[in-house]
């Protein structure tokens, strides 16, 4: 780039004035914009954003995924099937049963159903249950789903699950396996807190930047979530690739996770 | 010609820098993230359920003379391990840089080995005194302490000043100051017919012999100061003392033992057998008897003062010995162990959320450790195939039980069972933590 110079005094002691107010005057704003923003957390300094404080508890709220189930692909031609066990699994031939034969009855409300045996904790029952759930058990049960199902999917055609749930589960389990809460803390302080991270993710799948938008308000447990985004930083890890339906959502609007203590250690 | 020169090029640099700043700070994506999340297009996740592991420390050898600095470092990892709340990284997979000042960290040298808190700090050691230098990093929040402190002091105090960092250590990350300092009471076989009364410091150092007077001592008590109580049969019979007197406090017909002194101070419970049956009184600490509490046709003995002024005792007035707790005037008496049949050696925790009870029970043939929710009235087994382990104490904070342990002396475990450290070699029976 060249620069032009002033041909007379006057003009050039114009230029420089001028060329002076505006230096000064632009600086000025950009020093007060740098200002700003390093105020406001709009820098997005990796876990040194705007956070706010944990105050009130927000209430959970639940949007059901339909998934698709891990598995083989299913033959479009043949039929669904089953393995059922070979060995019979209903109940033996002797039966311990109540040998008492005046069992008193029992008046149940209105509203209330009787039990499904009039004998109440019966044997047989408690056999039949038994059954029941070793019926469902096989050596090798022949799962129908897709190589990019999830073992929590329910469906097996993929026409049935909205765009993102797969992908959004995948998430759900990577930040999940890498989530550890220090042992010092209770289980009960634990099962009380939740930490919200905005992230923001790159085209090429690494997590670019993030930041607490709310803190538990407990130290240990905030530092617990931030080690998962300093581990993808220090190791270098991407996220899985998703789907094409949400790709540029997730790379325009990025990524809300909400780290709840609840369920600790399921 | 001066503005048109040199001071120009200074001014349109300025200038063209204002400008570039301006324009080309990058639009932080954060912005877009925002909007998106209030239109509701963004994606949004719950997870749920996270994992617990042991708190990674890593302890850096101080700098400073060797001999110093081995000490700090070997008083440090002890009191780490024995508190049962950290994991001590090996410090051989250590990759800072050893120029790094001791105020601050490289943040990604200690996240890479998987580091979430590290200790540095600095020792010398000029004659008989030392100046300590101790500094606690969280490794995700900053790179500057987040816990720094100096001590200085005479080299016999050093481990006391260590003892105090990692006290703080754990307050900061708990909320609740570590117990490091407190000591262990004990009773010891020191001969054939022969007890003695000790105290050890919670790590197993300062081994120290209260009592020395070739008779047999059993059953000590932390009384108010430093006052301890313990029977002695000196005199030829079951006579309570107190070891600031050469008088006993209590010497009545038959048993004058198993002083407990309630948390208020003022008042204790002492095991009599007035009408030949071991029952629970409560006397003043001068032995003045105040109530009976117990008096069941059965033998009551152990008591133990719960936080809340609850007292725990043995009794077999159900056929077994069984652990009981009753109100401070003997009244609201209620079984607390259902399970086996031999449960003895009952200690309150003093801090826990829910009252829990230790004890040891016997299991056929050995001794064991368990612990009793008196709310839940959940039992858990602590020590299980390694020996006989008996006489267990809770730690005044409520996170570790000490025991005594066939295996080879005094044994500390964190309330699960876990980490179960030796401290002091040797036979110990009646174990009391203060």
């Amino acid at each position: 780039m060249r620069f032009s110079y002033p041909s007379t005094l006057t003009e050039g002691v114009l230029i420089h004035l001028l060329s002076l107010f505006f230096t000064v005057f632009l600086n000025i704003i950009t020093l007060g914009t740098l200002f700003f923003i390093s105020k406001t957390g709009l820098a997005g300094e990796s876990g040194k954003g705007k956070e706010d404080n944990f105050g009130k508890k927000e209430p959970i709220q639940f949007i059901p995924a339909t998934l698709v189930k891990l598995g083989t692909p299913p033959d479009p031609d043949g039929v669904l099937h089953r393995k059922v066990p070979a060995l019979a699994t209903g109940p033996k031939d002797k039966i311990p049963v109540s040998t008492e034969l005046n069992v008193p009855k029992k008046n149940y409300p209105e509203d209330e159903k009787a039990p499904m045996f009039a004998v109440e904790d019966s044997k047989i029952r408690k056999v039949f249950e038994k059954a029941r759930a070793f019926a469902e058990i096989t050596d090798n049960p022949a799962i129908e789903g897709l190589p990019d199902g999830v073992p929590e999917g329910e469906v097996t055609d993929p026409s049935l699950v909205k765009a993102g749930n797969i992908y959004a589960t995948k998430l759900y389990r990577i930040f999940k396996e890498m989530w550890v809460v220090p042992s010092y803390m209770s289980q009960k302080e634990i099962e009380s807190l939740m930490v919200k991270v905005r992230v923001i993710i790159s085209p090429d799948l690494k997590i670019s930047d993030y930041k607490l938008v709310k803190k538990s308000g407990n130290s240990g447990f905030d530092a617990s979530v931030i080690e998962i985004f300093k581990k993808f930083e220090t190791e270098g890890r991407s996220l899985p690739e998703p789907p094409d339906e949400i790709a540029s959502k997730l790379f325009e609007g990025g990524l809300e996770i909400r780290f709840y203590g609840k369920d600790f250690g399921k | 010609m001066i503005l048109s020169g040199r001071g120009g090029h200074i001014f349109r640099t300025l200038f063209l820098l204002g400008i570039l700043i301006l324009f080309s700070f990058p639009r932080s994506s954060f912005e877009q993230a925002d909007k998106s999340v209030e239109e509701g297009s963004s994606l949004q996740i719950d997870v749920f359920g996270p994992s617990t592991d042991l708190f990674k420390m890593a302890v850096v050898p101080p700098v400073g003379i060797e001999t110093g600095s081995k000490q700090v470092q070997d008083i440090l990892e002890w009191d780490l391990k024995l508190s049962s709340l950290f994991y001590l990284l090996d410090k051989k997979s250590f990759i800072e840089s050893s120029e790094k000042p001791v105020d601050s960290i490289d943040e990604n040298a200690w996240i890479s080995v998987g580091a979430q808190g590290v200790i540095k700090g600095k020792v010398s050691i000029v004659g008989g005194d030392f100046e300590l230098e101790l500094n606690l990093f969280e490794v995700v929040k900053k790179q500057t302490p987040v816990l720094g402190k100096k001590y200085s002091g005479k080299l016999t105090e050093l481990r006391g000043s260590v003892h105090n960092f990692v006290n703080l250590v754990i307050e900061h990350f708990t909320g609740i100051k570590g117990i490091f300092g407190s000591r262990i009471l004990f009773a010891r076989r020191t001969g054939p017919k022969r007890k003695d009364i000790f105290t050890v410091g919670m790590d197993g150092w300062g081994l120290a012999k209260i009592t020395d007077n070739g008779s047999i001592n059993t059953i000590p008590s932390w009384g108010p100061g430093s006052v301890i109580f313990y029977t002695s049969f000196i005199s030829g019979f079951p006579f309570l003392y107190r070891s600031d007197r050469k008088e006993p406090v209590l010497k009545g017909e038959g048993l004058n033992m198993g002083a407990a002194v309630a948390p208020g101070g003022g008042k204790m419970a002492v095991v009599m057998s007035v009408d030949g049956q071991p029952d629970i009184f409560l006397t003043d600490l001068e032995g003045k008897i105040l109530k009976r509490l117990t008096n069941s046709p059965g033998i009551e003995v152990s008591p133990a003062w719960g936080p809340g002024g609850q007292i725990a005792f043995v009794s077999n007035m159900g056929g077994s010995p069984q652990i009981y707790v009753m109100n401070a005037d003997g009244g609201g008496v209620r079984r607390v162990t259902f399970r086996g049949n031999y449960n003895t050696e009952p200690c309150w925790c003093p801090r826990c959320d829910t009252p829990q009870i230790v004890y040891s029970s016997r299991d056929g043939g050995s001794y064991d450790i368990y612990t009793v929710n008196l709310s839940s009235g959940q039992v858990k087994r602590l020590t299980e195939s390694q020996g006989d382990n008996t006489s267990p104490a809770w730690s005044p904070d409520g996170r570790l039980i000490a025991f005594y342990s066939t295996r080879g002396g005094i044994f500390l475990m964190n309330t699960d069972g876990l980490n179960q450290n030796l401290i002091l070699k040797g036979h110990a029976e009646t174990l009391r933590w203060r």
